[in-house]
């Protein structure tokens, strides 16, 4: 195998800032959420790749946090979702200006 | 060039062609099913650096449940284009100031360390022992059962925030 821990970082790189710019740039909150567990999935993949680089399994207990986390944020973020289509019948965020005041 | 980094190349490719695909695809559904491919692209590659029991984890948790939840709510909800905003306009703006600001970090990155390829070590030919089920138990449940710890608390406190957040709506629609 010759690659080094550049190419998986470039991969991760791409995929974070693809998932950074569908997170700035999506209207509603479902297509948000899920630009957000890609870049998840990105850092996940460079967690990977340095345990894989200093060859401990330190990598591994982070990315399963990170997996936990994501599971929780997804979960609770659906749910809150799915309240503010109750509330306002949209799920496009620039709706949801309850906390304005 | 050997059959791994050819393999690898192509999964690179893959993985950012389907990135693409899920955060600019107009309809979240078409987002979500996408999602699953890139999942799957994402465990090959785990496979491929030889962490095997994270690649399943990768299919079972991130592919099998998180992306079905997805699924549920979307066609729960059951959205019409007004409601989703596809009406509106398409910033391109917005897309082309992205696209632009990333090419300059990679121009500044590649102008301030021409060898930024070069110098980072290489991967081991062979993963050895690393990243199998036997290794990684030891790890986490003993070095870092903390963390194990952390995340089961984390789970529990979810599960009551939903249960929460679905009870009060439930009184609301009556």
């Amino acid at each position: 195998m010759s690659f080094s821990i550049a190419h998986i970082l470039f991969i991760c790189f791409g995929l974070f800032v693809i998932g950074a710019s569908g997170f700035l740039i999506r209207k509603n909150a479902i297509s948000m959420l899920i630009c957000l567990e890609l870049m998840l999935n990105a850092v996940n993949i460079s967690l990977v790749g340095f345990g894989r680089m200093h060859g401990n399994e330190g990598g591994h207990s982070l990315y399963f946090l990170v997996i936990t986390v994501a599971a929780c944020e997804t979960a609770i973020a659906l749910a809150i979702i799915l309240n503010l289509f109750r509330l306002r019948r949209s799920i496009r965020l620039d709706d949801a200006t309850v906390l304005k005041g | 060039m050997n059959l791994q980094e050819i393999a690898f190349y192509i999964l690179g490719a893959l993985l950012l062609i389907t990135g693409g695909l899920v955060a600019f695809r107009p309809k979240p559904i078409e987002s979500a099913l996408w999602l699953i491919v890139n999942f799957i692209c994402t465990s090959a590659l785990y496979v491929l650096l030889g962490a095997h029991f994270v690649a399943v984890i990768q299919v079972l948790v991130y592919a099998g449940a998180i992306v079905v939840l997805f699924t549920f709510v979307i066609m729960l909800l059951n959205l019409n284009p007004q409601e989703l905003g596809l009406t509106a306009a398409v910033p391109w703006t917005s897309i082309v100031l992205l696209t632009g600001t990333v090419a300059v970090i990679f121009l500044c990155l590649h102008v301030a360390t021409p060898d930024l390829l070069k110098g980072l070590p290489v991967l081991a030919e062979d993963a050895g022992g690393w990243g199998t089920l036997e290794n990684f138990s030891k790890v986490f449940l003993i070095k870092y059962v903390w963390s194990f710890e952390i995340a089961g608390i984390l789970l529990l406190m979810a599960v009551l925030g939903v249960g929460l957040l679905a009870h009060h709506q439930e009184k609301k629609a009556v």
